[in-house]
């Protein structure tokens, strides 16, 4: 129960400061950090795909309702939750881990954290800037600000999980 | 049959992923048309409402900023109160549109200060482009409305902004939007408080526009990317462009008046078997920044349209 009120808290409040203030911000006027996906990197690793694929849809509807732009994050953040399952059975076995529900992102470590959630943040930017273009013709500019939107994306998160994780160990 | 369900049940997140992806596809694509006018219209208000209250906090940051502006803003209304004070109200007099519109607003070039234009009377009555204008207020062609930004955005291929201004103001669709340098953007959806504008950076947006001094006009867009730069097109290969030559709005416009600044020619070449240019053009208005603009209702637009369409209907 502490904990779904602590992630339903999470989603809650990075959805507020991402449209309260973070959307206000254009860096080099290409890009804003999207850090409301944050929170849907450290919901549980053992949480079932399809309630995770739910909750993603449905947080990114709660996005795109605020910049009036239907359906764009709400996609990009399904296609998150889509190759999440996949990604954490490989990164499992990379890593070693006999489960998912062995996986504590505390544990992880800033740069385990960095390569766990590059992959997710990559497929959601590129899905966002692919789908605010909607032209194939201008693939090397959605790389780019792809790129840099990952990148902005990966500092920020560092920065959150520094803070959440970073010096007063597991918070359980 | 319950292999077919057993096959369901294991590919259930692939399914699942297909109907949220359709959906939202759905969603992309019907924001388009009629719908998504319908429901911008309603939200402008809602969300106007919300973005007005978290302006009053911004508002407070941005003093310094604000204040630079109402005193640009103040410079404009001197200068045209001079104007009427210079004028018999009953004759109708040409006002110089471009030469007026740097100054009055700062000037693209920046060297055109308020101060010396109305100590230069003078100028303002030398001009090749011009509208007519009258110093009556009420038989003024244009009139202009002050609005202030309390929405904006600018990372989207289609970029809006919200104005504080609404139908109960005399606000209505495709009014033009001037700001402190130059041409804005176009009204889209008016409620009665507020109203949203499409602006010069919307991936849809179009404006008529060409070279000052020079008989051509052109069509001004906007391609994504960098927000100063826009493209305008269709100006004929024998028309002399340099760079750094200032593009304004044409006379063609039902939206603008003729002469309002729009950007500086940042480069320009004629595309492989084209006898156009196509010339980048930067933006002077810096779409981040824009705290007041003017909404400008052109009065004699419902006549003009009428005979136009009069016009295409005889032909």
């Amino acid at each position: 129960m502490i904990n779904l009120l602590r992630y339903t808290g999470w989603l809650s409040i990075l959805l507020l400061i991402q449209v309260l203030l973070l959307d206000q911000l254009a860096l080099f006027g290409l890009i804003s950090p999207y850090i409301y996906v944050f929170s849907l990197t450290i919901l549980p690793v053992g949480l079932p795909a399809w309630l995770f694929m739910t909750l993603a849809f449905g947080y990114g509807l709660a996005y795109d309702a605020y910049t009036a732009n239907w359906g764009y994050h709400a996609l990009a953040c399904t296609a998150l939750a889509y190759i999440r399952p996949a990604w954490i059975r490989w990164y499992l076995l990379k890593s070693r881990y006999d489960d998912p529900g062995s996986i504590r992102l505390y544990n992880l470590g800033w740069a385990r954290f960095t390569t766990f959630v590059t992959p997710l943040y990559t497929v959601h930017q590129f899905c966002l800037y692919f789908l605010e273009s909607m032209s194939p013709s201008e693939i090397h500019w959605v790389l780019l600000r792809s790129l840099a939107g990952v990148f902005i994306l990966v500092l920020c998160s560092l920065g959150l999980y520094s803070t959440l994780y970073g010096s007063s160990g597991p918070s359980k | 049959m319950w292999s077919i369900f057993n096959y369901l049940y294991r590919i259930r997140l692939h399914i699942l992923f297909v109907l949220y992806a359709a959906l939202a596809l759905g969603m992309i694509i019907s924001t388009d048309p009629f719908h998504r006018s319908r429901w911008r219209s309603s939200m402008v208000e809602i969300q106007g409402s919300a973005l007005n209250r978290l302006n009053i906090w911004r508002s407070y940051w941005g003093l310094k900023a604000a204040n630079e502006e109402l005193l640009e803003q103040l410079a404009i209304a001197r200068t045209r109160l001079y104007q009427a004070q210079s004028v018999d109200s009953s004759v109708v007099r040409t006002v110089p549109l471009i030469k007026s519109f740097d100054s009055l607003f700062g000037g693209p070039n920046g060297n055109d200060s308020t101060d010396t234009l109305l100590n230069q009377p003078g100028r303002l009555e030398n001009s090749e482009v011009s509208f007519s204008h009258q110093a009556s207020d009420s038989a003024c062609e244009y009139r202009f409305i002050t609005a202030r930004v309390v929405g904006n955005s600018t990372i989207h291929r289609h970029n809006y902004m919200i104005l504080n201004r609404g139908s109960l103001h005399g606000i209505k669709p495709r009014m033009g939007v001037v700001g402190p340098k130059g041409a804005v953007g176009i009204v889209d959806q008016v409620s009665n408080n507020f109203c949203s504008i499409i602006t010069l950076i919307h991936a849809k947006a179009r404006l008529s526009a060409g070279l000052a001094k020079k008989d051509a006009v052109g069509t001004l867009f906007w391609e994504g990317g960098m927000i100063k730069r826009a493209t305008l097109i269709d100006i004929p290969m024998h028309v002399p462009v340099r760079k750094g030559d200032t593009i304004y709005t044409s006379a063609y416009s039902l939206t603008f008046p003729p002469g309002v600044p729009v950007g500086r020619v940042h480069n320009y070449r004629i595309p492989d078997g084209e006898s156009v240019y196509r010339i980048g053009v930067d933006l002077f208005t810096d779409f981040r920044s824009v705290h007041y603009v003017h909404l400008i209702d052109y009065r004699k637009r419902e006549e003009r349209l009428r005979l136009e369409e009069k016009i295409a209907t005889d032909d």
